[in-house]
């Protein structure tokens, strides 16, 4: 989904070269074979090439190996009418297809789509791969290296909302369809049966005197000050942060809210970018345009700790950026620009590529 | 060798263009056919419906031969054989699959052809390793039937009372059939009492919270105006209010799962009561125990209605050695406020505990002694940390 793993890699390689070993490849943690998702929804890169997707559905997380290694590619993607492209290989319409998710290949600047072959209940899942040269594949999940991780479920079909790698670890976020509970849950990768996964569940205060369980709708990793914290933008609709070492099994988190989003805000998307030695994250939403906000300070930041009157926009401010509108996915391409999917007012998708604001 | 001559397969439709053949076959319900055929007495492109695969019969040996040992990339091979939906638009991808030979030419494609999409295949004989010296395209059309008869639509929403709390949370939408996903939200509307469109009351998730046959859509009511001091509430105000008038309205262009829409639209009307800001307390219900001997339900009356989909899997009944009595039905009455279970087999005579699970919740999102809306982290309550709540009766004669 997000380029929240950029710097992961990179990271380790680093650290790797620092120290004179070469971090393991992950992908050797994964077997050969046929990857049974019932459905491919939310994105996120590891390192080597590795895949995280979850497959709400099937109520698991997959770790796929891509394939796809080498040096990063320069220049720009730009393809109109992407979904009927994307259609069109996968032997459908345009208004057969759901887009579920944008990742891109943090090592190759690939782009990854997952998508709903279909809208029915049986519909395919799959996870298309476009390169610079706008070639179209898709992946064959039935002859791939993979791993699988359940998720514990209590009955009820759950959706998950967004998922991400960090520091060994694949973070989920989700809700289930009759309640509105919400859990993240964290997984240590490679996954094993002793590997299980933490499941927490997350509120969100300064609604006054109540605090709720509340679904996060994106997330991603950031560190503040060395410390891996999680940002959370929640359906309804503060941004919220919380160390990622909060999450423990069976305690529950409790997220400080840093901002208010406000109405006509409802978050679909998030990345984290540095510009002229300044950070900044984007919020990509259903009816404006993208938010950016400035995290300078972020670890200063004052909780919104008294309810929100009169429809001011409390904590951080962000600024709108109208040029982006239609966003409702992307991921960052490189240091300048990020990948999006546009939907158009006419309806079309569009793959394109954006300088960072 | 190709013939030139043209032959018609019996009870398909077919017309000629020379030698580039174009069959465009509309397969009715009912009397779809298992092979599609264009043909030549030698040479026969066709779509397989039993195989989900194009086929190319009548290729001679040597060419067989050589196709099998081929080491061709993709696109030569798409050269050859390709599929396209719609028409063979060159700036258009050719559907993914694979080819294959196997006594004919097959190709396979990776997913199984959508009913109501046109899709055509086209076979190059120029591009075969030894190409006749009078070779012609073939194309071949398919399109798979759609049922002939229009879905039915909504077949009910719970809760199905028609007052409802103010900070009602949820409501299930159940349709007849498989219902298609991804817009949802351009055929569900809220109305105020003047016909007027709310904005905003739904928590609108993307990939939307459907069961597994697509049959149940449950749609949340926004949480951002439900709950105080959220910056959403303020500018807008609840979603719903004490006192007024609404309708829930699903209009009949949403389309089930093979793309057709009912043409019916439903309406629920209700009106907003008080909120409910109680918990659940299963010590205010009342069981009322079946006879022994029989499969009659034990019935168990609440204190307010609770939520649909969750007296399905949140209470069930064990006996005295914690074993899970078999279930033949569960029912719900009285607008979700009396559930009933009846046994597999016959009740025996003795001790009996409900189980409750403590996620239950009511209309609004409280559950078992919690409220939904709680200072999550000052509470203490002991039973905080159990799972589920047993709530004992008695089989006997009566």
């Amino acid at each position: 989904m997000l380029s929240r793993t950029r710097f992961v890699p990179l990271a380790l390689v680093g650290a790797a070269l620092l120290a004179g070993t070469v971090h393991a490849d992950l992908t050797e943690s994964l077997k050969k074979g046929a990857a049974d998702l019932k459905s491919a929804g939310p994105l996120g890169f590891g390192p080597d090439g590795i895949l995280f997707v979850g497959d709400p559905s099937g109520g698991a997380v997959f770790a796929i190996d891509t394939g796809d290694r080498g040096n990063p590619a320069t220049g720009t993607l730009k393809i109109d009418k992407v979904d009927e492209l994307i259609a069109a290989k996968v032997g459908a319409t345009a208004k057969d297809l759901i887009i579920n998710d944008l990742a891109v290949n943090p090592a190759t600047g690939n782009a990854f789509i997952s998508i709903s072959r279909g809208k029915g209940p049986d519909a395919a899942p799959a996870i298309v791969k476009i390169g610079h040269d706008k070639k179209i594949d898709v992946l064959d999940l039935k002859d791939v290296k993979f791993a699988k991780t359940q998720l514990a479920n209590a009955g009820a079909k759950n959706a998950i909302t967004c998922v991400a790698y960090s520091k060994g670890k694949v973070l989920v976020s989700g809700m289930g369809n009759e309640s509105f509970a919400s859990t993240l849950r964290s997984i240590p990768f490679p996954f094993t049966e002793a590997n299980k996964p933490t499941s927490v569940e997350i509120f969100h205060g300064a609604h006054g005197k109540t605090e709720t369980g509340a679904p996060v709708r994106t997330f991603i990793p950031f560190d503040i000050n060395g410390q891996t914290n999680i940002l959370a933008a929640y359906q309804c609709t503060p941004l919220v942060k919380f160390p990622l070492s909060d999450l423990k099994p069976g305690e529950k988190v409790k997220g400080q809210t840093i901002a208010e989003l406000g109405n006509g805000n409802m978050p679909l998307d998030m990345i984290s970018y540095e510009k002229d030695g300044k950070q900044f994250i984007l919020i990509a939403n259903n009816k404006r345009g993208i938010m950016k906000l400035p995290t300078d300070g972020i670890e200063k930041a004052s909780s919104i700790t008294t309810p929100v009157k009169g429809g001011v926009a409390a904590g951080l401010k962000y600024e709108t950026i109208k040029e982006w509108t239609g966003v409702f996915q992307m991921d960052k391409l490189d240091k300048e620009h990020a990948l999006v999917l546009i939907r158009t007012t006419g309806g079309d998708v569009n793959l394109d590529t954006l300088l960072l604001p | 060798m190709i013939a030139k001559r043209i032959t018609h397969e019996p009870g398909l439709a077919f017309s000629g263009l020379g030698l580039a053949l174009l069959i465009f076959i509309l397969a009715l319900a009912g009397c779809a056919p298992r092979t599609q055929t264009v043909s030549e007495p030698s040479l026969t492109l066709r779509f397989n419906d039993g195989n989900n695969a194009f086929e190319v019969l009548g290729l001679d040996a040597r060419n067989l031969e050589a196709l099998k040992n081929a080491d061709w990339t993709q696109e030569r091979w798409t050269a050859l054989l390709a599929v396209h939906v719609g028409t063979s638009e060159k700036d258009k991808p050719a559907v993914v699959g694979k080819h294959r030979v196997d006594g004919i030419l097959h190709f396979d494609p990776q997913f199984p052809l959508l009913k109501g999409v046109r899709y055509q295949a086209l076979f190059d004989p120029s591009q075969l390793p030894f190409p006749p010296a009078d070779a012609q395209l073939a194309q071949c059309t398919v399109m798979l039937p759609t049922p002939l008869d229009p879905p039915l639509g909504v077949a009910w929403i719970c809760p199905t009372a028609d007052t409802l709390p103010e900070n009602q949370m949820k409501f299930y939408i159940h349709f007849w059939a498989p219902m298609s996903r991804g817009d949802a939200f351009e055929h569900i509307r809220l109305l105020d009492s003047d016909g007027k469109r709310i904005e905003s009351p739904f928590y609108e998730l993307a990939g939307e919270h459907w069961d597994e046959r697509q049959q149940r859509f449950t749609l949340f009511l926004h949480p951002g105006r439900a709950k105080p001091g959220l910056k959403l509430r303020e500018e807008l105000g609840p979603v719903l209010e004490a006192g007024k008038q609404y309708t829930l309205v699903i209009d009949g262009n949403w389309p089930d799962a093979d793309g057709n829409p009912s043409k019916k639209s439903f309406r629920k009307s209700f009106k907003a009561g008080p909120p409910e800001l109680q918990p659940v307390d299963p010590k205010k219900w009342k069981i009322t125990a079946p006879r022994v001997g029989t499969t009659d339900p034990v019935q168990v009356t609440f204190e307010k209605p609770l939520d649909d989909a969750h007296l399905r899997r949140m209470l069930w009944i064990i006996d005295r050695t914690d074993k899970r009595v078999a279930l033949r039905i569960i029912s719900t009455f009285d607008h979700e406020t009396r559930w009933g279970y009846s046994p597999a087999e016959p009740w025996m005579a003795g001790e009996y505990r409900l189980v409750v699970d403590r996620s239950l919740e009511d209309l609004a999102g409280n559950s078992v002694g919690q409220v939904f809306e709680l200072d999550q982290f000052r509470v203490t309550v002991t039973e905080q940390n159990k799972n589920s709540t047993l709530l004992p009766f008695t089989v006997s004669q009566r």
